[in-house]
């Protein structure tokens, strides 16, 4: 459905997408990539607001660029936080109804169903100034949905949603999946995208790093040991205890004598058993966390293979 | 689509607020007539009609083309709210006209409410002449606005420009000795409603509203080049819009 063959695009002398090559059919594909990867600009070349440099982007076998008949068929969800602030939330929606050709009365239904869908029915006819940024990201989402569109593409659109919005937002996207949607939905965070997919684009400062499924990145990133930073105000103490564990490969004292950080092949099994230490053994943890679960050192390992 | 995009953004570009200070404005020339009137009772009323609808409303129009030709695009742009006109079924082309009609009926209507305090402030004869003065600001109201819209589709933050040409190029060039006055916009328009003609012989119109130039255009011309000028605008910039990308600044990464 959307087709990226041999994508480049410049801005002046800097690359933002460089050589990109994918295919991106029916279900949910997650680009993933850290600030400044190029996800953006890979959304803006599909949703033809820019052409590439060279290459081409096909959508639905058409080209892109400010092309109606691919607006018919694609939804867009932009990262901006921009919208006609005097405006309703409800007015904005009903506008760009009537813009994808709807009759006054069917952009009104149609508004009403997809407000109904992201939750903002009973408070779209407030002012969109004073809206948090979760209601503007269900605005947002709306306005993409509203045309019943077969492709849907998102940048960043968790942003700024509450655990409960989150929830619902994935929950709604597998349903939009379920039913032959093409959804691309942008993201920084894996954590996010684990949850809504397991296909997903990998973009590295302007290149394709990896496309497939998940399974393939996190299968790399366990090939390394994993780390976790183990807070607590009795250092020594503390790494006595873990390293008598069978899991645990090397444990490092912070110099600064208030954490530890641990080595382990077995992320979930060192996980599992550090209530145990801190209620049966009375060990004094503050707080833990892996600087392993965020995209930058996923990009370290696949650059280093 | 376009009919739509046209009623909604003219609704929003003369929105209750924005009406009532351009209002006011026609509400202070009205007030400026009577003054002008007041203070100088030797005056012909339609001398001073003649000036404030030649002089101040023909300078007004240009502020008030300049201020709504850069909302069709322009602020879009910088707004960053482009993006959700762009990616709709509707093509560029359309959403040009239909934006740049709008902004011109809205240059129109803030243009007739300035004229129409003036002819309030003068009666009289003024009236009989605010029809021909009327059909001058409609040609005017094409010209400027589209030829602003052009200009801001070339360049990013486009009002200086506007604003030195309204202030600058009109207000100078038609008075400049020479054949000069063929290229300002309110040479034609001043040639339509054919201002200094209907003056008395030592009006300061003929000085100060492109005298000169009033005799060489008539109506015809200036209608003819008014326009070939605006269809020239407005199939440039389709063009030009259909063809180019508009990205807020900030996202082009």
């Amino acid at each position: 459905m959307i087709k990226l063959d041999h994508v480049s695009r410049w801005y002046g002398q800097v690359i933002g997408v460089n050589d990109v090559s994918c295919e991106i059919g029916p279900g949910v594909t997650a680009l993933l990539g850290m600030n400044g990867a190029g996800k953006s600009t890979l959304l803006r070349l599909i949703t033809g607001q820019i052409e590439p440099t060279t290459g081409s982007v096909s959508v639905f076998g058409e080209n892109a660029f400010g092309n109606p008949q691919v607006y018919r068929k694609l939804g867009y969800c932009p990262e901006i936080d921009d919208f006609y602030e005097h405006w309703s939330g409800r007015k904005f929606v009903r506008h760009l109804a009537r813009l994808s050709g709807y009759s006054a009365a069917e952009a009104a239904e149609r508004t009403e169903r997809v407000l109904t869908e992201v939750g903002m029915a009973d408070r779209a006819d407030k002012r969109i100034a004073g809206y948090s940024k979760g209601m503007r990201q269900r605005i947002k989402l709306a306005q993409a949905m509203l045309h019943d569109p077969e492709a849907i593409l998102l940048d960043e659109p968790l942003n700024g949603l509450d655990p409960v919005g989150r929830r619902e937002f994935i929950d709604l996207l597998g349903i939009l999946a379920a039913n032959g949607k093409t959804i691309l939905v942008s993201s920084h965070i894996l954590f996010e995208v684990e949850q809504m997919t397991r296909s997903i684009l990998l973009l590295h400062r302007g290149r394709l790093l990896a496309s497939g499924d998940l399974g393939v990145i996190r299968e790399l990133i366990d090939k390394y040991p994993h780390r976790v930073r183990v807070e607590t105000p009795e250092p020594r103490r503390v790494a006595e205890r873990l390293i008598s564990l069978p899991f645990v490969l090397k444990i490092e004292v912070d110099p600064r004598g208030d954490a530890v950080e641990v080595q382990t092949r077995e992320p979930g099994q060192f996980y599992d058993f550090i209530p145990q230490l801190v209620l049966d053994e009375g060990l004094p943890i503050t707080g833990f966390s892996s600087p392993d679960n965020n995209l930058e050192s996923i990009f370290g390992y696949l650059v280093s293979e | 689509m376009a009919l739509y995009l046209y009623q909604s953004t003219l609704a929003d570009f003369l929105r209750f607020r924005r009406l009532v200070v351009w209002s006011l404005l026609a509400v202070l020339l009205f007030g400026m007539g009577r003054s002008f009137i007041a203070f100088n009772p030797n005056s012909s009323t339609n001398d001073v009609y003649l000036l404030l609808s030649n002089v101040i409303v023909l300078r007004i129009q240009a502020l008030a083309a300049a201020i709504f030709a850069l909302q069709v695009i322009g602020s879009e742009v910088e707004q960053k709210t482009i993006v959700y006109l762009l990616t709709r079924p509707m093509p560029r082309f359309q959403i040009l006209t239909a934006r740049t009609l709008a902004a011109v009926t809205a240059v129109l209507i803030v243009s007739l409410l300035s004229l129409a305090g003036c002819a309030l402030a003068c009666g009289g004869g003024a009236w009989a002449r605010f029809a021909q003065d009327a059909s001058a600001l409609v040609a005017g109201a094409f010209a400027y606005t589209s030829f602003f819209v052009l200009i801001s589709l070339f360049v990013q933050k486009a009002m200086t420009y506007c604003l030195l040409f309204a202030f600058g190029w009109e207000t100078g060039i038609p008075n400049l000795p020479g054949n000069l006055f063929w290229v300002s916009i309110n040479s034609y328009v001043t040639g339509i409603s054919q201002a200094a003609k209907a003056a008395s012989p030592n009006s300061a119109i003929t000085t100060f509203a492109g005298g000169q130039s009033s005799e060489a255009i008539t109506p015809l011309i200036g209608w003819a080049a008014m326009a070939g000028f605006t269809a020239f605008c407005m199939v440039l910039g389709g063009w030009w819009f259909t063809t180019n990308e508009y990205v807020a600044r900030e996202d082009a990464e």
